[in-house]
């Protein structure tokens, strides 16, 4: 068995929502990784997901941290780092990707799901 | 030569190995001070140190007050370590078991340090060394897990040290110990925990047709498909209506989040969860 799924347009992985795009809007700018890696999505518990900095460029705007894109090079994974309860690798084929983070209405408003 | 297949026997092994390693870093057999003593001076060796002042105590907590105390730090103050005796084990078995097993040579300065926190891990709890000194976590009493050796309980402590120190964990996910001890958890309180994993914790304690009863909860859509979910709407304590979307998640646990007031089904919940519009969300895989 396969231990990754590969995707072509759009795939959830946890609370990460990945849609495959035609370009990277204006506004975004290129993040520097940090240890060979982009973390694509942070959780607070340290869970996060990530991908190797050597197949992909990273691109955050500085107002909106629910929404990134990424732009794959060579054939990337996604990694959901968690020794139990995995989310299930994602392959990306190369191309440009938008990541939305999920978010919840609460009577508060409207905040990014914590995990 | 790259090693690309196991024999049975190396298959046989593994398992045998792995066996071992989780009962070293599930043991809860008090420390052996002497042994303790015996590897810590040995490490401390190896590294061309001078051997400190061992004290072995009754817990992390107690070693932290100990820090405290020695420094004159303030009482809470916490001190991390990232060398933790037995529960190191799961990265040492991963490096040991090739070079025990499969014939792979590893730099001797390497392979000395390696054994040396195998034999730590074999003797001690979690360890906090400095120049002249060094402190010793014992083991807990006692270690809970799931079937799948996840850290749970759901009646006490999941870890219980001797000096009463408890970890409160349901199915690997930390939660507040008054869930478990006072029974204190309202259906209103697990749905709107900030931390989704916590709040999942939360629901399956509670138990998810009490949650619903309790709250009234009324189905607005319920998807066919699981992981696109079912859209619920209650009425919380104070009398504010709540919609919630439940869908299965690609672990194959079922997740809770809170809904888009505006939301009519489950898909447009899903997708006001992304701020997509709901003809952009057709998630093709859900992991």
């Amino acid at each position: 068995m396969k231990d990754f799924i590969a995707i072509n347009n759009q795939a959830a992985q946890g609370d990460v929502l990945i849609t495959s795009v035609s370009a990277i809007p204006d506004g975004f700018t290129k993040i520097a990784a940090a240890g060979g890696q982009h973390i694509i999505t942070h959780s607070e518990t340290g869970h996060h997901h990530v991908m190797a900095a050597s197949s992909v460029d990273f691109y955050q705007a500085a107002n909106d941290p629910l929404i990134a894109y990424i732009d794959v090079k060579i054939p990337a994974k996604m990694e959901h780092l968690r020794s139990f309860d995995t989310h299930k690798t994602l392959l990306f084929a190369p191309g440009m990707y938008r990541i939305n983070r999920q978010a919840e209405e609460s009577h508060e408003g409207w905040i990014r799901v914590a995990d | 030569m790259k090693t690309t297949k196991l024999t049975p026997e190396q298959q046989e092994k593994l398992i045998e190995f792995r066996d071992e390693c989780l009962a070293i870093g599930l043991s809860c057999e008090p420390v052996d001070a002497q042994l303790a003593t015996e590897t810590i001076s040995a490490a401390y060796k190896i590294m061309g140190l001078k051997v400190p002042e061992i004290r072995i105590v009754s817990s992390p907590l107690a070693a932290n007050k100990l820090i405290n105390k020695i420094s004159k730090k303030k009482a809470n103050n916490y001190t991390a370590t990232y060398l933790w005796g037995a529960s190191d084990i799961y990265w040492i078995a991963f490096y040991l078991f090739p070079e025990m097993y499969l014939g792979i040579t590893y730099p001797k300065e390497s392979s000395e340090k390696l054994h040396i926190m195998y034999e730590i891990a074999k003797n001690t709890g979690w360890w906090y060394p400095f120049e002249n000194l060094c402190i010793v976590s014992d083991r807990p009493e006692y270690i809970k897990c799931d079937d799948q050796k996840r850290l749970h309980s759901a009646t006490g402590p999941a870890i219980l040290y001797r000096d009463g120190f408890a970890v409160y964990q349901y199915h690997g996910v930390d939660i507040p110990k008054e869930w478990i001890l006072e029974k204190n958890l309202t259906p209103a309180q697990a749905l709107t925990w900030k931390n989704v994993e916590q709040r999942n914790a939360a629901c399956q304690i509670l138990g998810w047709k009490n949650i619903l009863k309790t709250l009234k909860a009324e189905i607005i859509d319920a998807d066919p498909n699981p992981y696109l979910g079912t859209l619920y709407s209650a009425t919380m304590p104070g009398g504010a209506e709540q919609k919630f979307l439940a869908a299965k998640c690609g672990t194959g646990r079922e997740i809770v989040i809170l809904a888009s007031s505006k939301a009519k089904t489950a898909r447009e919940a899903g997708a006001l969860s992304y701020g997509i519009p709901v003809t952009d969300y057709n998630p093709e895989a859900r992991t």
